[in-house]
């Protein structure tokens, strides 16, 4: 059987006194989209920080391509180029105006040229549509633009897999909608991502898998239909149910940046 | 009093020692540019250890911080200017000189010597301190999540220091530093206890005690003072509004 | 020799208790303060907060001790038995005081809060006896100039912050208040005295009052003439320099503040005095103490003038060989941190965060 991109394998995280991880195993192959979701506290942030080595985990591993990251001698900035991270707050730098947020990696850490590093910026910022922002401080942006510029300067590392930490939670509902669709369209190319997020309609689009957390440990996991057919822990249930009455569902905000982009 | 003297006799026979006066002001200008920018790079030193450092190197720049702060600057002094002779170590310098001459007034200026040395020496180590303060103020109002993100695009921790939380932190800081960089000058008077370092002070005694004037020479250099440290005030707030970026 | 008879012994046990206690109480309430209990509740803290209380009053106490055996080292062993005995009975005395005076506000918990402090007050005592004593075997020249300094030198030094302190809380206040709420002319005359006296250097301004005005306090000795000249020096730039202070504190309470004592029917002057000064006063502590580490330190530059003051002091005793300058200056060094660091490090930026939790500054 060939390796999986990502495997996951019993990872257990504490703060202090606060077991926050107890045993969290998954594998996430080429071109998987896998959303992981559950209520607030649950651990999925902590989670994605152990994945990019962020925050250690105690116990467990972690593979990428088959190399153990959580190995002690690891180059772990050389494992981070290959895991990109998008953040709930973008964490923009703010002395960078929007194309050198997305080139500096390239040119500090790929040690790429100048020019070389600014036309793949260019590129990567082409894929959010945010290459005429280019020129932009982080403060001149609005806060979907700050999102998408940080999907570029996640994508224009090429990693081989980029986790979104609940990317559209900080934004008003208005601006969530080309967010969900710069995600969706990186998806659609093919991009491995583990995301975090409530959005049900991007999941349901184009998750390969879901997962339930709650309380450190994976409840239930299973295709999106799974989930808005046929839920079987009534956790998962009572949860869902609560976030149509929070948040609705953003399928129609997908649907009609579409059609704009159609026009 | 001053109404009873001939207010511009007094006046003419103070700047009757311009040459002194301006001796002095250079020499006080060259301490404070020096002391300015040693205790730049010992405050950022000490600041980058005490919020990066771990718990033993942050701690000791913390325990050099405190110690400044709560010593007097006289104590410093006299404490440093000593320090060679208690142990024995010989405390001869470099002699720099420079003359030229204006107005054709031969001005000659002593740029080094031991109590020079130690006056810019005791100076940058304590303004070091306090720019340290500044500096780590900004540094933490930069905020984890930009060194987090500089380090998930695989930055090293040292790398994402020096290009994305310092570029933030310097950026930051200059208000609050500009206060200290602009009041700086007026410590260098400190020099006076351990005695034979010509600058404005020492030339204000001078004159005074050729004079006789002591409240017309010291309000001359008290003015002199504020047009300096006004101008450096003005210069400094100049530089931010050029820098300054959106946002930031 | 400060205490010769048994009735100074107990006035100055009786003071202690009445000064110590309540500060000592202040300082456990400010550590135990909750959002919504006024009240001191030392159960209800967490052991670290309790033990962090307890280590700075140590702390405090040591020096306390250690100044105690200073002014009475010259006396037998059992007149300080004696003296210690008395000041036990007086710690009970005013115990008895206190506790009336702060039934309400300590509740249950008082009699932990005495017994900790009797037992920290007997610990730092006994410590700093034990320093004094240790000092002067091991070294005696660190403990000749430790309490040469101290005798000489400390009761100036904290006359001359005093002093200014007062001098420039006058001015400064007065200052924040016409630069926050006076006409365009006080705006400009307030800014205009700040940049003023915080441009000058504080030797020059030393140098004026005590040359530059001879008759300035014609009716003092000359000695007290170059001290009342440093005072006003100090006094006049420390209030340039709170005046910064307090309008900072001015302007930090929330504007909804004033508003909402104009809403009651307070006039402008009232609602300033009710409700504002109060907040703007306890936002001005941690800069307070900043500005009072900065004048005890600075009074040092009294020195230049030969004022008596601890640099001045350790200067003197240094002068009898090189060799013992440095170890005088760094000796005078030490009891300057003693008297800065503790009081910096409790109304500091600990303070602030707690006046930010409890919802004040920054509005
Ligand atoms: N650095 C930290 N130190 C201590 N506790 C932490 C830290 N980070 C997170 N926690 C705690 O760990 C638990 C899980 O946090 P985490 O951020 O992973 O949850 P989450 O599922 O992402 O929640 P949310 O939906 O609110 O983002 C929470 O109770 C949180 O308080
Ligand atoms: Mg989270």
């Amino acid at each position: 059987m060939d390796e999986p991109l990502l495997r996951i394998v019993d990872v257990w995280k504490s703060y202090e006194d606060l077991q926050v991880l107890k045993g969290v195993s998954f594998e996430l192959a080429e071109r998987d989209v896998k959303v992981i979701f559950g209520p607030s506290g649950s651990g999925k942030s902590t989670l994605l920080r152990c994945i990019n080595m962020l925050n250690p985990p105690d116990s467990g591993e972690i593979y990428l391509r088959g190399d153990n990251i959580t190995a002690p001698n690891v180059d772990l900035n050389a494992i981070r180029t290959r895991i990109g991270m998008v953040f709930q707050h973008f964490n923009l730098f703010a002395h960078l105006k929007a194309i050198d947020n997305v080139s500096i990696g390239l040119r500090r850490v790929k040690g790429l040229e100048k020019q070389e590093a600014r036309r793949k910026a260019l590129e990567a910022l082409n894929r959010v549509r945010l290459a005429e922002w280019a020129d932009h401080y982080p403060a001149q942006l609005s806060g979907g633009q700050q999102q998408r510029v940080g999907i570029a300067r996640a994508l224009a590392m090429e990693p081989d897999v980029i986790l979104f930490d609940e990317p559209t939670s900080a934004l008003d509902p208005e601006l969530i909608g080309e967010v969900l669709q710069a995600m969706l369209d990186i998806a659609k190319a093919g991009t491995t991502m583990v995301v975090v997020t409530h959005e049900m309609g991007f999941a349901r689009a184009v998750a390969s898998e879901m997962i339930f957390l709650d309380d450190g440990v994976v409840i239930e996991r299973g295709t999106p239909e799974h989930f808005s057919v046929s839920p079987k822990s009534k956790r998962v249930k009572r949860f869902l149910n609560q976030l149509d009455v929070l948040y609705g569902s953003h399928e129609k905000l997908l649907k009609l940046s579409e059609e704009e982009e159609g026009k | 009093m001053i109404f009873q003297a001939n207010l511009i006799e007094e006046l003419l026979a103070v700047l009757g020692y311009w040459d002194r006066l301006f001796s002095g002001f250079l020499l006080t200008m060259w301490m404070y540019g020096w002391a300015l920018l040693l205790g730049f790079i010992l405050g950022l030193f000490l600041a980058i250890l005490r919020v990066y450092g771990g718990t033993i190197f942050s701690g000791v720049a913390t325990g050099y911080i405190e110690i400044m702060r709560g010593t007097p600057l006289v104590a410093q002094l006299f404490f440093i200017f000593f320090l060679p002779n208690t142990l024995n170590i010989p405390s001869e310098m470099w002699v720099i000189e420079t003359s030229f001459s204006i107005f054709n007034k031969e001005i000659s200026l002593k740029l080094l010597d031991y109590p020079i040395f130690v006056g810019i020496l005791t100076l940058s180590l304590n303004s070091g301190a306090y720019q340290a303060e500044y500096l780590r103020g900004s540094i933490v109002s930069v905020g984890a999540g930009q060194l987090e993100a500089a380090q998930s695009l695989g930055m090293s921790r040292l790398s994402s220091i020096r290009h994305v939380v310092l570029p933030q932190a310097l950026r930051r800081v200059i208000p609050a530093w500009s206060n200290e960089a602009a009041y700086l000058p007026k410590y260098t008077v400190l020099v006076y206890f351990i005695g034979g370092v010509e600058e404005l002070f020492f030339q204000a005694d001078f004159i005074q005690h050729k004079t006789f004037f002591p409240l017309t020479t010291y309000i001359i250099v008290s003015i002199m003072f504020l047009i300096t440290i006004t101008s450096i005030s003005k210069l400094l707030e100049f530089i931010h509004k050029r820098t300054a970026i959106p946002g930031l | 020799m400060l205490f010769q008879t048994e009735l100074e012994f107990i006035g100055m046990g009786i003071v202690n208790s009445i000064i110590i206690f309540p500060i000592s109480i202040y300082i456990m309430r400010w550590y135990s303060k909750k959002k919504d209990m006024p009240h001191i509740q030392l159960w209800d803290t967490s052991l670290k907060t309790a033990y962090k209380v307890s280590l700075v009053w140590l702390m405090v106490n040591i020096l306390i001790g250690i100044l105690f055996n200073t002014f009475a080292k010259n006396i037998t062993i059992y007149f300080l038995i004696q003296y210690y005995v008395y000041m036990i009975i007086d710690l009970f005395i005013g115990t008895i005081v206190v506790k009336s005076i702060y039934k309400k506000e300590l509740g249950e918990s008082f009699m932990f809060v005495f017994i900790i402090q009797v037992i920290l007050f007997g610990i730092g005592l006994i410590i700093g006896f034990i320093t004094v004593l240790l000092l002067g075997y091991i070294f005696p020249e660190v403990s000749d100039v430790f309490f040469f300094v101290l005798e000489f030198g400390l009761f100036f030094t904290l006359l001359i912050t005093a002093s200014s302190l007062l001098i420039g809380f006058a001015i400064g206040i007065s200052l924040a208040i016409m630069r926050v709420y006076g006409g365009k002319e006080l705006h400009w005359l307030s800014s205009g005295y700040e940049k003023l006296f915080r441009g000058i250097p504080l030797l020059v301004l030393i140098f004026i009052f005590a040359f530059g005005f001879p008759g300035l306090f014609w009716y003092l000795e000359s000695l007290d003439r170059l001290l009342a000249s440093v005072i006003m020096a100090l006094g006049l730039r420390s209030g340039a320099y709170q005046s910064q202070i307090f309008r900072g504190a001015i302007l930090s309470v929330n504007p909804g503040q004033m508003e909402a004592a104009r809403s009651v029917g307070m006039n402008k002057i009232q609602a300033f005095r009710h409700v504002v000064l109060p907040q703007a006063l306890r936002l001005a502590v941690p800069g307070w103490s900043n500005e009072y580490a900065v004048v005890i330190k600075d009074s040092s530059f009294a020195s230049a003038i030969g004022t008596f003051e601890m640099t001045f002091i350790a200067y003197i005793w240094g002068l009898r060989s090189v060799e013992l300058f440095t170890l005088s200056m760094g000796v005078v060094a030490v009891l300057y941190f003693l008297f800065t660091f503790p009081v910096t490090r409790l109304f500091g930026e600990r303070q602030t965060k707690k006046l930010k939790k409890l919802g004040m500054g920054g509005g």
